[in-house]
């Protein structure tokens, strides 16, 4: 039993030693990101003067590089939600270590995703058109109501097994981090007390979470193939789209996932957490999924 | 769950599903939709509120359409006769008809909506294909609009909301004949066209970052006279119409549009794709122009307001 104590007071004491701790190198990456995303909004800025003018996008290549984004971070946001709904539901305990990763990994990519529609609209002030005026018979229209639906429901899927997690924090870091991050974490741990009943009740809410996603996601990726597959271009005018979206999405997905994890792996040495029966695992998975 | 139970597990599992758990919710999910198909329902209101008309035309019901004696709307259609067509090449003039249309509509400067294409003849020749927006019956690119901007007017034109158009484009990817055009930067407006009172059947003064495209000058009709294009036609090649009363004219002459189809082996682009395209071409015998299709030698459209025009962009095509 010891044992286990020690192993379970290691493993928190290493993973919340990012929230705990903040080094030169974070403020680095920090510093290089914003230069980047600055670049880019100074960009969007000229973009919104100019028009897509600046894009050089022309009427025969109407669709660039922001729709093959788009295309790109939907098809990465497969990894995370579904590939954690389907091991859940698998009951694979390999899984433990990576399910958070992937969970993060779907939602980040899909707020980005979607980000890259807005971009690429000629007039971005009448995105709520889509809603007042909406048709159903629009693949865009299916495009908005399957992405924010698909986003909605992976934010409830890695919030809801995150409570314990986050109480954690709350409990453990009280002293450590200051009024705001406190707040921050007691606000989103909801009292949780660790009670048997919120688990029970947790573990519900997990579970219907699980069902549903996984149709969701699958509905997303066909559904996001259908502006290509129902227009009259040549080459895009098929029905094979769907499938292909389907299947590429997972295994983008998890090899984004399994990138990631080899980062986060060497960056916060979790080797001992991340070990490489997961990578196997999912090098086992991405084969399945090829038969 | 007997056996070792990994350290990080919490004590009562959060993560795993009871099959039989799992299928109650299914069942639960599904009874709670019934009430909502049930036969008249909530479910038919919604569907008649969800499910919208292909295209809104809110400006265009102002407007009534064109009708015969007898009440009946009218059908606009074009007949382009390919055998009179030589893209101007005997005018010494870019194709004249673009030029009018460029003209009168204030077309942004790359935009051609009625387009000259050039092309060979099975046993040689050249054949030239002036191609306006072909308003089919059956168009592609009003289904997949996501606001509703473009639509079928009663009058079987269909038209482009430029006050609604969100500039998502996939319209242009819906095209099979490429008739629609973008407008990538801001458009050139001389000061005349920036005075107009903006109609969707004018489309002047145009709009950043929204798609335009061939009007078939519905307006202009109404008001008795001929389209641009048609009006320019220094060979008479383009007929406008009504299919209602199966008349075209091409500004001499008015003939039996429906004969002059028929006994001329009329045809339509792309008519497997099941469109319904408006407008019809007269096969043409290629005309003998001394070069090849597509060597240089034919003059680039002209933008004669462009220098009236502040801050223009223009981009290529």
């Amino acid at each position: 039993m010891d044992t286990v104590t020690n192993w379970r007071e290691r493993l928190i004491s290493r993973t919340t030693r990012p929230a705990r701790i903040t080094t030169y190198k974070y403020w680095l990456w920090l510093g290089l990101l914003i230069v980047i995303t600055g670049n880019g909004a100074f960009q969007y800025w000229n973009q919104l003067q100019d028009g897509l003018y600046v894009t050089d996008m022309r009427d025969r290549i109407s669709w660039g590089l922001y729709i093959s984004m788009f295309i790109f971070f939907t098809g990465v946001s497969m990894a995370g939600t579904v590939i954690s709904a389907m091991l859940r539901a698998a009951k694979a305990q390999w899984r433990a270590s990576i399910t958070r990763v992937a969970e993060f990994i779907t939602a980040f990519a899909l707020m980005i995703g979607a980000g890259f529609i807005i971009v690429d609209m000629g007039r971005p002030e009448r995105i709520l058109s889509v809603y007042l005026h909406g048709r159903w018979q629009s693949p865009i229209m299916w495009d908005v109501m399957a992405i924010t639906t698909y986003l909605t429901a992976s934010v409830i899927y890695l919030y809801a097994p995150m409570i314990p997690d986050l109480a954690l924090f709350r409990d453990r870091l009280k002293d450590k981090v200051g009024g705001l991050r406190n707040f921050v974490y007691r606000t989103l741990a909801l009292d949780w007390n660790g009670s048997s009943t919120q688990f029970r009740l947790l573990g519900k809410a997990i579970t219907i979470m699980t069902l549903i996603i996984i149709p969701i996601a699958v509905s997303v990726h066909s559904v996001v193939s259908w502006i290509f597959g129902m227009t009259l271009r040549v080459g895009w005018n098929t029905a094979i789209f769907g499938i292909l979206f389907v299947a590429g999405a997972v295994f983008s997905g998890l090899a984004t996932l399994i990138i990631i994890m080899a980062v986060l792996r060497k960056t916060y040495h979790w080797e001992e957490y991340i070990t490489e029966r997961q990578f196997r695992s999912e090098e086992h998975t991405s084969e399945l999924q090829s038969h | 769950m007997s056996k070792r139970r990994h350290p990080t597990e919490t004590p009562v599992s959060i993560n795993s599903i009871d099959r039989r758990d799992a299928l109650k919710y299914i069942a639960m999910s599904a009874i709670g939709a019934v009430p909502l198909m049930a036969p008249g329902g909530v479910m038919d209101g919604l569907v008649a509120e969800v499910v919208r008309g292909p295209g809104s035309g809110d400006q265009i019901s102002a407007t009534a359409p064109a009708t015969t004696k007898s009440g009946r709307i009218r059908q606009w259609s074009m007949i382009i006769d390919l055998a009179k067509c030589d893209g101007c090449q005997s005018q010494g003039t870019p194709p004249q008809c673009t030029t009018a249309c460029i003209e009168g509509h204030f077309a942004p400067q790359p935009m051609e909506w009625i387009e000259v294409y050039e092309g060979e003849v099975d046993g040689g020749g050249t054949q030239f294909i002036p191609t306006p927006c072909q308003q089919c019956e059956n168009p592609p690119c009003v289904k997949v609009c996501p606001v509703g901007a473009t639509f079928s007017t009663p009058e079987g034109v269909v038209l482009i909301d430029q006050d609604r158009c969100i500039g998502c484009r996939i319209c242009m990817a819906a095209c099979p004949y490429d008739r629609r055009f973008f407008n990538w930067g801001n458009p050139p407006i001389p000061p005349e066209a920036a005075l107009a009172d903006y109609s969707v059947e004018q489309q002047v003064p145009a709009t950043t970052g929204t798609v335009m495209k061939c009007d078939f000058c519905p307006e202009m009709v109404r008001d008795g006279t001929l389209p641009y294009c048609v009006q320019a036609c220094p060979n008479d090649a383009i007929w406008y119409g009504d299919l209602e009363e199966d008349i075209a004219t091409n500004g001499r002459t008015i003939v039996k549009a429906s004969r002059l189809i028929s006994e001329n082996n009329g045809y339509r682009l792309k008519e497997h794709l099941g469109t319904q395209p408006r407008v019809h071409y007269l096969p043409g015998h290629g005309e003998d122009v001394g070069r090849d299709p597509g060597d240089e030698g034919r003059m680039p459209s002209e933008w004669p307001w462009i220098e009236r025009a502040e801050g223009a962009v223009s981009w290529t095509r």
